[in-house]
């Protein structure tokens, strides 16, 4: 996976280079948007992630007109520009995902990731929190490498915590993820498998927890 | 050297107490110019006095059964003719000439005719060693006769009185023409000129009250405020000006400051983002802290942000803020931080309603509420974010509480309760005021069942208007009431 990286700030750049790079990524890194553009002339980039602030020109005309030129690669939008409106600007002129300054490595990665999986449309086949990994797969859940059995709506929501590892998974998209349209739900059968999930995993001494979030849903925190 | 403010005078009393002495002046003046008419005139003084003597003899007269006259005069009159015989006379003559009444008719002088004389009025003087004698005579109609009143008075010249009688009436003469001629015409007009005066200052100065008022309504943290000049008088004009140019010198200086916060903030981040990245490839407990302060720090850049963005909020007029959903979110977005504080956020929905508002300013203000709650709870305990019921949105926690004497303190900017309270910087109640403010939103404060403090928005007042709509929306009001 070729990686191009648009970041004017030299320490930035080197840092998420390299951290891009540990993670198992070729990163190619510019800093100004007409090195990029001839950059992206000759090579063809798996990601793109772009800086908005960039000496010769803003990230956002960079952007305008790489899609105007049919490169389709998914771009993310690394900035300082925070609010609500830059971020809907942004994916509004053809980003795929938008991130705010200071962030974490892990969290980019993770962002990346995302987006690299995403045109196959088929969800990643390994997923991973603390000693829990699960391949979609074959359907394998895994606890310190051992495999543990567990019901197919415990896995569903294992699943569905998994993905959104760290935020909150609310109550409704269990209810959509588990049940068919038309199928009664009680009000405490997500409740009840969740519970069920929960002691299965304490049991064989999972280091991610299952927290509940009343009134909005549930949140697996690693 | 101290200056003692002088105490503060409306402009009515300052234009009446101008008046007043104007008319005292003129008061003065006109009494001047009557004293000296008197005092030139020998005869006008002593002509009103004989005629008042007249007058009151003429009152004094009734006709009996018998056909003879009765003069029943007021004791201090007749006491007057008793101790004066050479100083006051009368006599009433019928038209034959017959004396009916009489009082010290000896002083009437014989070379005076005054009998059988027929003017409806005549006086007339005649100096003597001592001074002087003046005998007026004058038609009265009782039941239909004819008589005619004379009177005789004796008189010396006295002080600015060219003829002074021995009782001295004539003072009393002097004073009452002096009341009509000056008194009667000059005060009512001074009193009307008073009335005027306060109408009309009144008046003049309600372009002056609209305009403070509208000034009241002013909101210097909105952008573009500006007082109506149009259709004010000149006067008021010059002020209402001076005023909007230092409004919009306020306004640069205050956009100038939002931009450097704005700036600042925005230029920090990159930086943090350097910090944050080199952080992560050091490994120990001591990089942990550090990432945390970092996340710290971050967040206080966003706040700064989020304060420069509550400082020049504007609320479209269709914009509208679910708050049920917007009370999830923010326990969705801020669970994980929760979580790693080791406390726990929990949402609930009563019912709330959607308002008219600005849904990022709520979203942050409630953030900032949620953050300052999950400071102050102890650990394993839950914050709660309840929406509703109604235009109501709570944030309820079980912490120390706010004392009631700091409930007012904790929303100025860079305020901080506890010095040891980490993380914050006493920005976050601040953007709360600021979004409830521009909403017309109130915040209240309470204690928690158990302890603890509540902190409730409750939205639904009309949110912040300009200071034209609100004169506008006022009247529609009176309007409305006079219907």
């Amino acid at each position: 996976m070729r990686l191009l990286l648009v970041e004017d700030n030299r320490s930035l750049a080197d840092l998420i280079a390299g951290g891009l790079k540990r993670a198992g990524f070729a990163v190619d890194s510019f800093a100004t948007a007409g090195e990029a553009e001839e950059a992206l002339r000759a090579v063809t980039y798996d990601l793109l992630i772009l800086d908005l602030g960039l000496p010769d020109r803003d990230g956002t005309q960079l952007l305008q007109n790489l899609r105007k030129q049919g490169i389709n690669a998914p771009v993310i939008i690394v900035t300082a520009r925070g609010s609500v409106d830059d971020r809907v600007a942004g994916l509004n002129i053809g980003a795929d995902d938008y991130l705010v300054k200071p962030f974490e490595m892990d969290e980019l990665i993770a962002r990346c990731r995302a987006q690299l999986r995403r045109p196959g449309g088929r969800s990643s086949v390994a997923l991973a929190a603390g000693n829990v990994s699960v391949d979609t797969v074959t359907g394998e859940v895994r606890i310190n490498d051992e495999v543990i059995d567990i019901g197919r709506r415990e896995y569903d929501i294992l699943v569905l915590l998994l993905r959104q590892s760290g935020r909150v998974v609310p109550k409704a998209r269990f209810e959509e993820a588990l049940y068919g349209f038309g199928e009664e739900v009680t009000p405490n059968a997500i409740e009840a498998h969740v519970s069920r999930l929960r002691k299965r995993l304490a049991a064989a001494a999972a280091t991610p927890s299952i927290h509940t979030i009343r009134g909005v849903g549930y949140l697996l925190k690693a | 050297m101290s200056v003692e403010p002088r105490p503060t005078q409306s402009v009515i009393w300052r234009t009446s107490v101008t008046l007043l002495v104007v008319g005292a002046v003129a008061l003065l003046l006109q009494l001047g110019i009557v004293i000296v008419h008197y005092g030139t005139d020998e005869d006008f003084l002593f002509r009103a006095m004989t005629d008042q003597e007249s007058d009151a003899i003429s009152d004094a007269v009734t006709v009996r059964k018998s056909g003879k006259l009765k003069v029943d005069l007021p004791p201090d009159v007749t006491e007057r003719y008793r101790k004066y015989p050479h100083g006051y006379g009368f006599e009433i003559v019928d038209e034959s000439g017959n004396v009916m009444a009489a009082a010290n008719q000896d002083i009437f002088p014989p070379e005076i005719t005054r009998r059988g004389v027929n003017p409806e009025y005549a006086m007339t003087c005649i100096d003597r060693d001592k001074g002087s004698l003046c005998v007026s005579t004058r038609r009265i109609e009782v039941e239909g006769k004819s008589y005619w009143v004379n009177v005789a008075i004796t008189a010396q010249s006295a002080g600015i009185f060219s003829r002074i009688d021995p009782a001295g009436i004539v003072t009393g003469v002097f004073v009452r023409e002096l009341i009509d001629d000056v008194g009667v015409p000059m005060v009512p007009i001074l009193i009307a000129l008073l009335l005027v005066n306060v109408l009309a200052v009144r008046r003049a100065l309600r372009p002056l009250h609209t305009a403070a008022a509208a000034v009241q309504q002013l909101d210097p943290s909105n952008e573009k405020i500006q007082l109506q000049e149009a259709g004010l008088p000149r006067e008021v004009k010059v002020l209402v000006h001076a005023i909007n140019d230092m409004l919009a010198r306020v306004d640069r200086a205050m956009m100038a400051q939002r931009e450097f916060t704005a700036n600042a903030a925005h230029e920090l981040r990159t930086p943090l983002a350097v910090l944050m990245l080199r952080l992560g490839e050091i490994d120990g407990p001591a990089a942990d802290r550090l990432r945390a302060d970092v996340r710290a720090m971050a967040r206080l850049v966003d706040q700064l942000l989020e304060m420069a963005r509550a400082d020049a909020l504007t609320i479209e007029p269709n914009a509208t803020v679910d708050l049920a959903a917007i009370g999830r979110d923010t326990v969705e977005n801020l669970a994980i931080l929760a979580l790693d504080q080791g406390r726990e956020l929990e949402f609930e929905d009563r019912g709330g309603d959607i308002v008219p508002g600005n849904e990022n300013a709520v979203r942050f203000a409630l953030r900032n509420l949620v953050e300052n709650a999950l400071r102050h709870s102890p650990m394993g305990r839950a914050v709660q974010v309840v929406a509703g019921p109604g235009a109501q949105i709570q944030v309820v926690d079980h912490g120390k509480g706010i004392p009631p004497g700091q409930r007012e303190v904790i929303f100025r900017r860079f305020w901080r309760g506890d010095a040891t309270t980490s993380g914050s910087i006493g920005l976050g109640l601040a953007i709360v005021k600021r979004v409830a403010d521009a909403h017309g939103a109130r915040i209240v404060i309470g204690e928690t069942d158990g302890g603890g403090a509540t902190i409730l928005l409750i939205f639904g007042n009309r949110p912040e208007p300009d200071p034209g709509r609100a004169m506008a929306s006022d009247r529609q009001v009176e309007n409305d009431r006079a219907a």
